[in-house]
């Protein structure tokens, strides 16, 4: 197989990606997919449609690539035995990070639905550090808000009582005020 | 706002959960070995089988399968191959699990025990109902309604074992999501509820227990026991002891409809002696029990209900002592285990001696006995021991280390912070080098409340309090956060108004001081922001010590055992 090892990953409308191992094994039900040689004709994803893939993808090609940057300027480090090309390492691992952070940041500033999308996509295919970084986003949108605000935000029936919600109110007075 | 998460996609993941994952892939994976069982299992039996009750009348139920009345041999082949088959499953799972697969749901494996039995029952049944359909792939229609999201990826080699397209753990992902929906509806169509909770564990405390408002799904998600471990909590109020020792009292705080905890503890009757509270962590109490000097310890969880013993720290009784303390670490983000530190000082200006006590090794460390004396390490020596030093009452364990107040001979108020081996990691003076009453954590920021001292002609008078933030550990960086006096809390000014209160503690996430009131055993909140003051409870007059609770709902690793 040529280098780097490309897969092939077949979303819920039959759209194809190619993208590199590295970035698809991001995804750990792909790795699993991939390590029990599944790979044959692509990895078909039934859950995820082509445009949240893209953006998953998006996001783990971002990554893997800084990953492997990191792991490549480690190497180098430690076999230079100079201190100017360690610092120099250091320094462009440091704006990896920092370009990440930024990158991540600029990622989930989407719109509610491409947000609750890339959130499911992200449990089903099992990337942890996307899935936290979406959770994070709802839980910076949610933190704060009236119940009212979050039904409204989910698209949630209150099914209480106006009875029963006077009471749950009570028991929890303190977190109204 | 505008409704944003809609609905329509509860199609798109129709099993969705954490547990879903690998829907297609384990399908796949799971391919070969199922082959080859599943082949046999029934080509090879010959004739529809027969299947009995064994065990099997929970799953059966459901399928409103019957006991058949075949032939006992028959009855007992059939039997004994689901129950292999099934503990080949639960193999194969746990080895996945293990490798790592799926993080947080132990509960699929039995779920999937349960569907698999289900599914291999209702083939058997549709065997025994249609006896000339020998033809395997019949079958198949019968068992893929059972798995709506499994049945797409296979394609031809799947229709051929049936058993199969019935198995994988898209299925039974759906199966542990269906069930809790089952029980109550979800939370949020379409999303999974693990999902929805590992959101909710990063939003404040106060935001979860106004969700609960929303419906009625909300309130049982966050109130269930699986969910509440990961919730964040905060402060409930105090537990309560006074001179006959800890009966259980709790103080809630105000706004609050019950204390967190049943304080009928079945486990204080079995403690022998006197029983004092000694402090409280990150959700688990600290006691002392039995009369001196065979006292001991023990650790309690008041909201899992759990508590350990824990031997004292072997100190030699004829030592003399001055002053002892022992404090509990307990970071559940850093260890699933707690370790007690004990700290004395045999007499006034003695070297402060540590032990330690980790509930992983189950046993007391003695760092004075290391070859590395452990009051050499950092700048303990030079800023405590050169001159002496003595213990203060007040510590507490903030970001896993004990926070201890020192008062040393050249005057000055330093915190010096242990880890859980007992070393010292650092010394830091105190803010502006104020007498300092209370040393605490609150918005992830260590705290540090302190005496406002003023001088009157040539007086120095103590005015109120001083509130500091401690910006940077390294730098030492304190920033007055809030200074309120004497006359605003009391409505009045003495000089005895130094000794007249306590700082009980400070809120973990607001800017709110809790204080008591010696003088009319009020207790009293004061709000930094508003300036506000709640007196909220009267203490009976015979009141010893207050401890703050935050409840963790993480069971104890350990159990006592006996």
């Amino acid at each position: 197989m040529a280098s780097p090892a490309m897969v092939t990953l077949i979303s819920s409308d039959d759209a194809r990606f190619e993208v590199t191992e590295a970035a698809a094994t991001m995804s750990q039900t792909i790795r699993h997919m991939i390590e029990d040689g599944c790979t044959d004709g692509g990895i078909p994803l039934p859950n995820v449609p082509a445009r949240t893939l893209a953006k998953v993808l998006e996001y783990c090609n971002k990554h893997a690539a800084a990953t492997a940057a990191e792991s490549s300027a480690a190497g180098g480090a430690a076999a230079g035995s100079d201190s100017g090309s360690s610092s120099s390492a250091d320094s462009a691992g440091k704006d990896d990070g920092v370009d990440l952070a930024s990158f991540d940041k600029a990622f989930v500033e989407v719109d509610t639905d491409t947000l609750y999308d890339l959130l499911l996509a992200a449990n089903y295919l099992d990337v942890k550090t996307l899935l936290d970084l979406c959770c994070q986003k709802v839980a910076d949108m949610i933190r704060g808000k009236t119940p009212e605000q979050i039904r409204q935000t989910f698209g949630i029936k209150n099914d209480f009582s106006p009875e029963e919600e006077e009471k749950i109110r009570k028991e929890n007075q303190w977190a109204f005020e | 706002m505008k409704r944003v998460f809609s609905n329509r996609r509860s199609s798109s993941f129709p099993g969705g959960a954490r547990s879903a994952v690998g829907a297609g892939g384990r399908a796949h994976a799971a391919t070969p070995p199922q082959t080859r069982l599943g082949v046999p299992l029934f080509a090879g039996g010959g004739g529809p089988p027969v299947f009995g009750t064994w065990g099997l009348n929970s799953q059966q139920t459901p399928l409103g399968f019957t006991p058949g009345s075949g032939d006992c041999r028959e009855f007992c082949s059939s039997g004994c191959l689901v129950l292999f088959w099934a503990a080949f499953r639960l193999y194969q799972d746990l080895l996945r699990a293990w490798l790592g697969q799926f993080q947080f749901w132990a509960g699929p494996c039995i779920f999937r025990l349960w569907r698999e039995m289900a599914a291999l029952v209702s083939v058997i049944r549709v065997w025994k109902e249609e006896p000339s359909a020998s033809q395997v792939t019949s079958h198949n229609s019968h068992t893929t309604p059972n798995s709506p999201a499994g049945g797409g990826g296979g394609g031809g080699a799947l229709v051929a074992i049936p058993i199969v397209s019935a198995s994988p753990a898209a299925v039974s992902g759906m199966d542990m999501e269906e069930g809790l929906n089952a029980k109550r509806g979800a939370a949020v169509d379409g999303l999974p509820d693990d999902v929805l909770v590992e959101i909710l564990s990063r939003v404040p405390a106060r935001s979860i227990h106004r969700f609960k408002c929303v419906s009625k799904p909300w309130r049982d998600l966050i109130a269930d026991p699986l969910h509440r471990k990961r919730l964040p909590q905060t402060l409930e109020g105090f537990f309560c002891s006074d001179g006959s020792g800890f009966d259980g009292r709790f103080i809630s705080l105000p706004g609050r409809s019950a204390p967190p905890v049943d304080p009928s503890f079945s486990f204080l009757t079995k403690l022998p002696g006197l029983i004092k509270v000694l402090g409280s962590c990150n959700g688990l109490l600290l006691f002392e029990y039995g009369w001196n000097p065979a006292t001991a310890y023990a650790v309690w969880n008041p909201a899992t209900e759990e508590w350990v013993a824990v031997p004292n720290a072997g100190r030699p009784s004829h030592d003399p002592v001055l002053e002892e303390r022992t404090y509990l670490i307990f970071d559940p983000a850093v260890s699933p285990h707690f370790h007690l530190l004990y700290i004395w000082q045999k007499d006034f200006l003695c070297e402060i001696e540590v032990r330690t006590y980790s509930s992983e090794t189950r046993v007391w460390s003695d760092r004075a006995s290391q070859q590395r004396r452990w009051q050499d390490e950092g700048d303990w020596k030079q800023r405590v021991n050169n001159g002496g030093a003595i213990l203060t009452s007040t510590g507490a364990c903030v970001n896993g280390m004990v926070h201890l107040i020192i008062f040393n001979m050249l005057d000055e108020y330093l915190i010096a912070m242990f880890d859980r081996e007992g070393k010292t990691c650092r010394v830091i003076r105190c803010p502006d080098n104020c007498a300092s009453l209370f040393v605490g954590q609150s918005q992830g920021c260590l705290h540090c409340v302190g005496l406002l001292v003023e001088r009157e002609e040539s007086c120095l008078k103590w005015a109120g309090l001083s509130i500091w933030v401690l910006k940077d550990y390294d730098t030492e960086e304190w920033v007055l956060k809030h200074r309120v006096s004497f006359l605003e809390l009391f409505g009045q000014m003495s000089c005895l108004d130094g000794y007249n209160s306590n700082v009980l503690t400070i809120h973990p996430d607001r800017d709110l001081i809790f204080i008591h009131q010696n003088s009319n055993q009020k207790l009293i909140s004061y709000d930094m922001d508003s300036k506000e003051l709640h007196a909220f409870h009267t203490l009976g007059c015979d009141y010893v010590s207050l401890t703050p609770y935050v409840p963790s709902f993480l069971n104890l690793v350990l159990t006592n055992e006996h």
